[in-house]
């Protein structure tokens, strides 16, 4: 369920406190657009089983974050010494290529700047999406 | 050396324009001249063999006094900058230099990469040539450590011996056609850093622009400022500021009215491509802000409406420092370069504060910097 495969009308169009999915339909890795009580939020299952929800529209020109791709942060402690940051993933936009933590929606070149959290739960078998985060 | 004397009317007219630190005063030493202070067996490269400096601009400086300012050329036929009592008459007491920064002639980082031993030792004889025969004699005077940058280990080297020196405040950088950002010069920013001796990047004849020298000189001399952009670039992508957070670099002889455009275009990159350069940790138009300073001249002829609105598109007014580059053809007056109704807290920055903050090793301030009348 890439978000790529997910045409923007079918996008599941919920109320607020409503299941979006079924845990199972969100595997790790994938990313789920959803219109959720009438908000653009991408739903984020990262490799490592977390899961995430961040408004889906860039702070750059507004694309829709569910069509970027899904990536281990990259960091260096020295020119020329690439490393993946175990256990941080980002969202690079399909676009200019803004890249966000998928944990806090800030971006990578400005810790000042982010897009909002939404909050996001699994219960009973079923992904929630709730208001914006804290 | 013979000495020039100067004429006691003119070194005793009172002072002219405001208080202020000039970046870029190049003085000149000629290669015999450096006999005594190179080890024997180079003498004979200079004296039988007749080595000169790699020069590869492809045309003269079509001006009335070529490189030098045609009233800085010495009765005896050398070259400006070359005498100390005709640079302090011309320069130190004419106007009201409270530090001028030496910034040579000769520097083997712009050189073509061959010979590394003797160019090397030539630097070293060119920074005690300095020591002694300039810094030692005017204390107004302060030194740049010239070095050898394709020789890293000896760069260092030298450092760590001139930072003994308290005349010393800076490494000097003449650029050729290599960008300084790479790996193998890092140490040369460390040790720098670690005296806290600025380094100074300084234009030369043998920068090629983007596009080779050009057919003519005009248009080679308009595009300098792309080096300067070639530099920043490599320095800020290659990490150089992050690993030396200390580090303060001024660059020198390319004006500044790039740097906007250069901020602009340099944050944009590093917004969309961070992860290519994930060693960068700052946008880097902060990191100018933070580490990087610019000399003013050749500045070019500005409004006041026109360089108070570049400055607040810099957003910081601590970057300018102003430079004459005595004795060269465009030299910059302290009485006419900036605009007269510039707004005088910038003004007092450009002429002054920004270098007193850039320059640690500076000693302390002789008199109280004020604007004063710039006429
Ligand atoms: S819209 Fe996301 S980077 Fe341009």
């Amino acid at each position: 369920m890439h978000a790529d495969s997910v045409p923007l009308d079918a996008r599941p169009a919920v109320g607020a406190g409503q299941a979006v999915c079924s845990a199972g339909e969100l595997r790790p890795g994938q990313m789920l657009p959803v219109l959720a009580d009438g908000r653009d939020v991408v739903v984020i299952r990262t490799p490592d089983g977390g899961l995430h929800g961040l408004e889906d529209r860039c702070l750059h020109c507004g694309r829709r974050l569910s069509h970027g791709r899904l990536h281990v942060a990259v960091t260096a402690t020295d020119v020329g010494r690439y490393e993946e940051e175990q256990g941080r993933f980002v969202i690079k936009c399909s676009g200019d290529g803004y890249e966000y933590d998928v944990a806090t929606g800030t971006t990578l070149f400005d810790s000042a700047r982010s897009v909002t959290r939404v909050a996001v739960r699994e219960a009973d078998g079923a992904i929630f999406v709730g208001a914006p985060a804290a | 050396m013979t000495a020039i004397t100067v004429d006691p009317a003119t070194s005793a007219a009172p002072r002219r324009g405001p208080v202020f630190i000039d970046t870029d005063v190049h003085e000149r030493v000629d290669t015999t001249s450096l006999l005594p202070y190179l080890a024997p067996v180079w003498h004979k490269y200079i004296t039988d063999y007749r080595w000169v400096p790699d020069r590869v601009l492809p045309y003269s400086q079509p001006t009335a006094g070529g490189l030098d300012r045609l009233d800085s050329l010495l009765p005896d036929g050398r070259p400006g900058g070359s005498d100390l009592g005709w640079l302090t008459s011309q320069l130190l007491d004419e106007y009201n230099v409270e530090y001028a920064i030496l910034t040579g002639w000769l520097n083997a980082s712009a050189f073509a990469e061959g010979w590394m031993e003797f160019k090397t030792a030539l630097m070293s004889a060119v920074n005690d040539y300095q020591a002694e025969h300039w810094l030692e004699k005017e204390p107004r005077l302060c030194g740049s450590v010239h070095v050898n940058a394709w020789d890293t280990e000896g760069s260092v080297r030298e450092i760590d011996r001139m930072a003994a020196h308290p005349g010393f405040v800076q490494v000097m950088l003449y650029v050729g056609d290599q960008p300084f950002g790479h790996p193998r010069y890092h140490p040369i920013f460390e040790a720098a850093a670690r005296h806290g001796l600025v380094v100074g990047i300084h234009h030369s004849e043998n920068s090629p622009v983007s596009m080779g020298f050009g057919r003519y000189f005009a248009e080679w001399h308009t595009l300098v400022p792309q080096v300067f952009m070639s530099q920043m670039g490599s320095l800020i992508f290659n990490g150089v500021f992050d690993k030396y957070p200390d580090l303060k670099v001024n660059m020198i002889e390319g004006g500044f009215s790039y740097v906007p455009h250069f901020m602009w275009h340099a944050d944009q990159q590093y917004r969309q491509l961070r992860h290519e350069v994930p060693w960068v940790k700052r946008l880097p138009s902060q990191i100018i802000r933070d580490q990087i300073r610019f000399a003013t001249q050749p500045i070019e002829e500005f409004t006041a409406e026109q360089l108070e609105t570049l400055i607040g598109q810099m957003e910081s007014d601590e970057l300018v420092c102003f430079s004459t580059d005595y004795p060269h053809w465009d030299f910059d007056s302290p009485l006419e370069a900036l605009p007269p109704d510039l707004n005088a807290d910038l003004a007092q920055k450009i002429f002054y504060d920004n270098a007193r903050a850039l320059y640690q090793r500076l000693p302390a301030a002789t008199r109280v910097a004020t604007q004063g009348d710039r006429r």
